[in-house]
């Protein structure tokens, strides 16, 4: 699944190694969300969106489309 | 010490003890020193792989205990295929004795009974907890 987290991460100066500390997760899982090789669970999306302050529907997409976050 | 701790609890420090346990085992069973020193070898090899090897993702996975829920579900992943690897080679090998006439066919039925049990009593547990 597509997403903005490495987009997120580097813009809040942060290492893959920082995010996952404060995530609870390794950096080879951050690795693998931001490299798609992975899609987090559905609580670790929610993390995700709650710590970089965005929705889910604006950190992830599917099939390549992004969807328009107005609220952002 | 953290970095102790940590190392005792992880993969690594259990194949290197293993590895000197199947050494002393060996040679215990009266195995030759070549034999022994090999098979511990093979583990101490294994051990220094998962130490040396941490930048590479299939080796932090190996050598960590499982760290979050993508570890853990690699881990469930390997395991399936292993378990599906181990019941071929169960029902083959089983197969195999009954072709060349052996009516005694242990330990392959034994394992394959226990396989399939703690498959099925598995699939039980798991559907009720959802």
């Amino acid at each position: 699944m597509r997403n903005r987290v490495r987009e997120l991460r580097r813009a809040g100066g942060l290492s893959q190694a920082d995010l996952g500390s404060r995530l609870g997760v390794s950096r080879q899982t951050v690795n693998a969300i931001e490299t798609e090789r992975y899609t987090p669970s559905l609580p670790l999306a929610l993390d995700l969106a709650r710590f970089f302050k965005v929705s889910i529907e604006h950190l992830f997409h599917v099939n390549g489309s992004v969807v328009e976050d107005s609220e952002r | 010490m953290r970095r102790l701790a940590s190392l005792t609890t992880d993969q690594t420090m259990q194949a290197m003890i293993l590895a000197v346990v199947i050494f002393a085992v060996a040679l215990a069973g009266h195995a030759p020193l070549w034999l022994a020193a090999a098979l511990g070898g093979i583990l101490l090899a294994f051990g220094l792989v998962l130490l040396l090897g941490r930048r590479i993702d299939a080796v932090f996975i190996l050598a960590s205990p499982v760290r979050d829920e993508r570890s853990s579900n690699v881990h469930m992943r390997a395991s399936a295929v292993t378990a599906n690897v181990i019941a071929v080679v169960i029902v083959g090998a089983f197969l195999v004795e009954l072709f060349r006439g052996n009516l005694d066919p242990r330990p392959w039925a034994w394992l394959g009974a226990v396989f399939g049990a703690t498959y099925i009593v598995s699939i039980v547990v798991f559907s009720r907890r959802g």
